[in-house]
């Protein structure tokens, strides 16, 4: 009997799914080490290592959630919010992605459009600390204090319980 | 008649009495004081990776001492910072030979900028620091090791075990720590006085029990053991003041709050200046109402450690709350003046302007304690 073929086969079935798993890995990988860089005050090198890691893989909304944050911290609100408009085509549901056009709309003073999307992520985040300080900071800007508070208070709390 | 003191005390004689006040003030500041929020004497230090000043990654592996391993958390923003990094650059000269290795880390402020960089090199160049600093980019190393006030030293053994801790710089507290490590190198006996000071170290069953209860305490899974692994510890050696305070602090999130109380007295009972358990049990005082019991112990917390950062923020709530605001901004601000970072001070801040009906300086100051969170992240 010819036992090649079924060696190709176990070979498949022991090495494809370690295959498959490799690729979000490796992209989670990329997209840490472009946040790390940009955390040591390398936003530049940051910016080019994530566009590589878009490069590398494009179909992973994560990366572009990063390019956007990372063009948000340079300033760029125009290229940021296309890259969270690529991050939502990708992962439609993508709070993170909400959250980040929230950010440049409250900065380009779409104030009521950017509560909208703000409260839209707040329902889908399990991790919304930045949501409620986003929509804190909207609420003071409406002349809310109240709401702005109660915003600030939660994200505060919410982040004591998630780092206990 | 009321007798003025300068009727007793005429002018060389009173400047003599105010040196003698302030002498004896510093003789305080012992060296018994907290300098980390959750570790301590006995517990092993977190490792760590940090770039140098000129983007070289250096591990602790590499840096450390044959025999012990000093480290100062500094920034230049710091006045006791430079007095510190002028005596660790002495004990290196003395000691860099004999087994110490002295390691400076910088904790200038959550995002370093080109800016920090030449503030950070401008003072080791003036200073002549000739022991590695390294920088602390988003001041990953300084909550690890939990650090309450700037300047903190920590000295840490081969094996990175904690058996030295002293934040601020303060002049009794720098004597004794030279003294302790003048011991540890040369193989002396240190000075009686310094030896009763510095001299405890925990079983180590004790401290294997109590980082299961600190790990246990990290997943909502495990959090229910940590009871049984602190009183586990307590058992072990009740001198360890870590575990009643961490079994305190566990039972006060559970909301049993006469439990806390227990354990913060247990701490107490055995070390009496402890400005944590003071502190602790000072909060509690107050959140039941009992203002001036928990302004007397919170007081004695500062007298007992000048640089425990939340004895300043909680005693600035409380005097808030009595009404007292221009005290009560003091406070804060010398809570800042030590530890900026603590995002605590504006959540304390924020607590007593909402109970003044303040809600735009409260929202305000819960804003900026949110925001100092998200830079962490």
């Amino acid at each position: 009997m010819n036992s090649k073929p079924h060696f190709l086969l176990f070979i498949a079935l022991v090495i494809g799914p370690c295959w498959v798993h490799a690729a979000p890995s490796n992209a989670a990988t990329c997209e840490k080490n472009a946040s790390t860089l940009a955390h040591e005050g390398k936003l530049d090198e940051g910016l080019a290592a994530i566009r590589q890691c878009i490069t590398d893989n494009p179909s992973q909304a994560k990366a572009h959630i990063v390019l956007g944050d990372l063009l948000l911290e340079k300033g760029d609100l125009q290229q940021a919010m296309a890259s969270f408009d690529k991050a939502l085509e990708l992962q439609p549901r993508s709070s993170a992605a909400k959250t980040g056009k929230g950010i440049i709309l409250s900065k380009n003073g779409d104030l009521k459009a950017a509560e909208a999307i703000l409260t839209d992520a707040l329902k889908l985040n399990p991790d919304p600390v930045r949501t409620h300080y986003e929509l804190g900071l909207i609420y003071e800007k409406l002349g809310d204090i109240k709401g702005a508070l109660a915003h600030f208070k939660q994200g505060i709390s919410l982040y004591e319980k998630e780092t206990r | 008649m009321p007798v003025k003191i300068t009727t007793y005390f005429p002018f060389r004689q009173k400047t003599c009495l105010i040196i003698l006040v302030m002498t004896f003030t510093l003789l305080q500041s012992s060296i018994s004081s907290p300098a980390l929020q959750s570790l301590g004497v006995g517990t092993e230090g977190p490792d760590l990776t940090l770039q140098d000043s000129r983007g070289t990654k250096q591990k602790f592996s590499t840096l450390k001492g044959d025999k012990l391993t000093m480290v100062l958390f500094w920034a230049s923003w710091s006045r006791q910072s430079e007095m510190a990094l002028k005596q660790m650059e002495k004990l290196h000269q003395k000691y860099k030979n004999q087994g110490l290795s002295v390691v400076g880390i910088n904790v200038e402020r959550q995002t370093i900028d080109a800016k920090a960089l030449t503030d950070i090199k401008g003072t080791t160049d003036r200073l002549q620091i000739s022991f590695p600093t390294l920088v602390d980019h988003g001041l990953i190393t300084f909550h690890d090791y939990g650090i309450i006030a700037v300047p903190t030293t920590v000295i840490l053994d081969k094996d990175r075990k904690i058996i030295f801790e002293m934040s601020g710089f303060p002049l009794v507290g720098a004597r004794d720590m030279i003294h302790f490590l003048a011991a540890a190198i040369e193989g002396k006996a240190p000075p009686a006085e310094v030896a009763k000071k510095t001299g405890y170290q925990p079983d180590k069953k004790a401290v294997r029990a109590w980082n299961m209860g600190a790990k246990a305490l990290k997943s909502e899974r495990t959090a229910h053991t940590a009871e049984m692994w602190f009183k586990k510890a307590i058992s072990a050696d009740p001198d360890f003041i870590l575990s009643h305070l961490s079994l305190g602090s566990y039972y006060q999130e559970q909301g049993d709050i006469g439990k806390a109380k227990e354990q913060f007295q247990q701490a107490l009972t055995r070390k009496p200046d402890n400005a944590s358990a003071l502190s602790k049990m000072g909060l509690l005082l107050l959140n039941e109402g009992s203002i001036a019991d928990a302004r007397t112990m919170l007081e004695k917390a500062i007298k007992a450690d000048e640089s425990y950062v939340p004895s300043y923020y909680y005693l600035g709530y409380l005097t808030g709350k009595e009404g007292d605001m221009k005290k009560a901004t003091e406070l804060f601000a010398s809570a800042e003046g030590l530890n900026p970072m603590d995002y605590q001070i504006n959540v304390y801040r924020g607590k007593m302007f909402e109970e003044k009906n303040d809600i735009e300086q409260a929202a305000t100051s819960y804003k900026n304690a949110l925001k100092q969170l998200l830079n962490r992240k």
